[in-house]
């Protein structure tokens, strides 16, 4: 599992995609936040990078599809995937071992943004933001791209065209997100039945999670989200 | 293993695996546990609620009107309402019960419906309008709780915001269900309300005046028995009362007077002093361009030092302050412009006392400091 790990991310860092991944995610979110006037930290007035986990979920919905569209169909469209169903690894193994380099990848494009946090306590007035907030939006953040992660994965295993596995795990992610919450507010759903609709998606877990506390509910939420995922895309290596 | 194999080989393995997917997380949502990572433990439950819901002595019932089919904003406060009250329950066990009632139901041995009852006792209800495909549909809502103690009842309101409740709404009316609620509960089980001593003799503003209407019948009649009190002319401040209050006196103190306040407090009461040291009125830059703060010369100075506070002869400005309207160009073309002089304050303490209080807009402060006082402990620095 592990060596198929180290070589996916090999593969990331050896040419270009892991690099242009990070560097574009930070440029999106540097440039929004903390340059362009309409969405600026500086000019919210608060000490908060509320705006930073509003804006990331949305870059990570085109980011994520980016980074794993090519981990199985590339296999598929090489062949490759012949050599490696012939060596001694379950497709559990192999699953595993590219989810895991993925989400390498992912939070080492996270990780540079706590320079976010250290810039935002420096600059606030009273030296006081709220901490236990952004690490439950961290905490958030994580399981999101989590979940981005086995969507991208899940889609990548169903054809060897690199492009159409981006563009149906972007728009799978944009449904899980977004999708849910935006069904909810038609007003055939109103009364009843949109909290649930609500419930299932994304968003509302994220943002619960968002508000500093850790409840066993969405944690549940998002390991099932990744659970089905993942296990759909064993089931598919299988068959092939 | 054999049955997971079983599945695993299955057909409707995909629909078997969403199905025990859904029981998981079903389950889940009935025995559900958090985490607060907040500074101020913003979503566990404080010490003084704790204290109140230790030391139930009968059952408290609380029945929340929050039952049927509403917008999801209102679900969610019905949601958080729930979780507010399972944790109480958690601390006071089977002293407290609670349940949910649709008020489209019928009263026990009464044909009224609860929705009716409630209206006639002044909860009145949202109304929600929502566009249907012929015509529109209304519905009211009561975010409303009865808590019921022995042969006593108290009615809480659990929102009272905007009809069309967004999640900024919910946040800050969850942040408040807690004291709410717990209020409610600390009211209507203290058998007794406590005494409360409000001077007067010292150019306070009088209980009966229109500058403290707010303060006296909404807040201080509900709760305590009050009693004016003068400093002048008792000879002691006897100690069935609970608390000393001095809002806003404009006359010196006497030694006499310092001495009876003292006594009090050596005997246990409290005191709440709300003063102004300098003397700066709105009501003079209405008349003048400026004003002239000077010391109202209260005296207290001592008083203050011995319990380890210094209330100094300043005025507080700061860039986050209060708007006040001003006439920009002198033909009654008013703006908002920030007031230096009316800071905005904002706490992020877990004390009792500022927990989940919004901005505080003071007027004209003074700075406090706190001195080393023999035998004195500030919590609150």
């Amino acid at each position: 599992m592990w060596s198929i790990c180290k070589k996916e991310l090999n593969q990331f860092f050896s040419s270009l995609t892991g690099y242009i991944a990070i560097i574009l995610f930070l440029l999106i979110n540097g440039v929004f936040l903390f340059v362009l006037n309409d969405s600026s930290i500086f000019e919210f007035g608060y000490a908060s990078l509320d705006k930073f986990f509003e804006l990331a979920p949305w870059v990570l919905m085109f980011l994520v599809p980016a980074i794993t569209m090519r981990s199985l169909s590339e296999e598929f469209r090489a062949g490759t995937f012949e050599i490696l169903k012939t060596k001694p690894l379950s497709s559990w193994q192999i699953v595993w071992g590219k989810y895991f380099s993925i989400l390498i990848v992912l939070l080492l494009a996270i990780l540079p943004t706590i320079i976010y946090i250290i810039t935002i306590k420096a600059l606030s007035a009273q030296g006081g933001i709220d901490g236990g907030g952004i690490l439950g939006s961290y905490i958030g953040l994580f399981f999101l791209v989590a979940v981005f992660a086995a969507i991208g994965l899940c889609c990548s295993g169903f054809t060897s065209n690199a492009v159409v596995a981006f563009l149906i795990s972007a728009f799978s992610c944009l449904i899980l997100y977004f999708g849910f919450n935006a069904l909810s507010k038609l007003p055939f759903f109103e009364n009843g039945a949109d909290y649930y609709i609500e419930m299932l998606g994304i968003d509302f877990h994220y943002r619960s999670i968002s508000r500093g506390v850790l409840d066993t509910r969405d944690l549940v939420y998002f390991i099932s989200i990744i659970f089905i995922f993942l296990l759909t895309t064993v089931k598919n290596l299988h068959k092939k | 293993m054999g049955l997971l194999n079983k599945i695993w080989k299955h057909k409707g393995w995909f629909v078997i695996t969403i199905a025990a997917l859904v029981a998981i997380n079903w389950l889940a949502s009935m025995y559900h546990t958090r985490l607060d990572f907040t500074n101020e433990k913003r979503f566990t439950l404080s010490s003084p609620t704790k204290k109140v819901l230790q030391k139930l002595d009968d059952v408290v019932q609380v029945d929340v009107f929050l039952k049927g089919d509403f917008p999801s904003g209102f679900k969610k406060l019905a949601n958080s309402t729930a979780e507010i009250l399972q944790e109480f329950k958690e601390v006071a066990g089977n002293k407290l019960g609670y349940n949910f009632i649709s008020p489209d139901e019928e009263m026990p041995e009464a044909s009224v419906k609860w929705g009716d009852t409630l209206s006639a006792i002044g909860l009145y209800p949202f109304n929600l309008k929502s566009q249907l495909k012929e015509g529109e549909k209304q519905q009211l809502v009561y975010p409303v709780a009865l808590i019921r103690y022995k042969d006593r009842v108290l009615p809480v309101r659990l929102y009272n915001g905007i009809p069309n409740i967004g999640q900024k709404e919910i946040n800050s009316a969850e942040a408040l269900l807690e004291y709410e609620l717990a209020n409610g509960i600390y009211k209507i089980t203290n058998e007794e309300k406590p005494m409360l001593a409000y001077s007067i003799g010292n150019g306070e503003p009088p209980v009966g005046s229109y500058i403290t209407y707010d303060l006296v019948e909404n807040l201080l009649r509900p709760d305590y028995n009050l009693f004016t009190f003068n400093l002048n002319t008792q000879a002691v401040i006897p100690d069935t009362f609970k608390m000393l209050m001095i809002v806003k006196p404009t006359k010196p103190f006497s030694d006499q007077e310092k001495l009876k306040i003292d006594q009090f407090i050596m005997r246990g009461g409290k005191l709440l002093l709300f003063m102004d040291k300098l003397n700066a009125e709105m009501d003079s830059l209405r008349i003048k361009n400026e004003v002239i703060a000077y010391d109202r010369g209260l005296e207290l100075n001592d008083l203050l030092f011995k319990y380890g506070a210094r209330v100094n002869s300043d005025l507080v400005m700061d860039l986050q302050s209060d708007k006040l309207p001003f006439d920009v160009n002198g033909n009654g073309q008013f703006d908002f412009l920030t007031w230096n002089y009316f800071p905005v304050f904002a706490s992020a303490s877990n004390h009792p006392v500022n927990k989940n209080i919004g901005f505080v807009s003071g007027k004209f402060v003074n700075s406090i400091d706190t001195v080393e006082a023999e035998g004195i402990k500030k919590p609150f620095c």
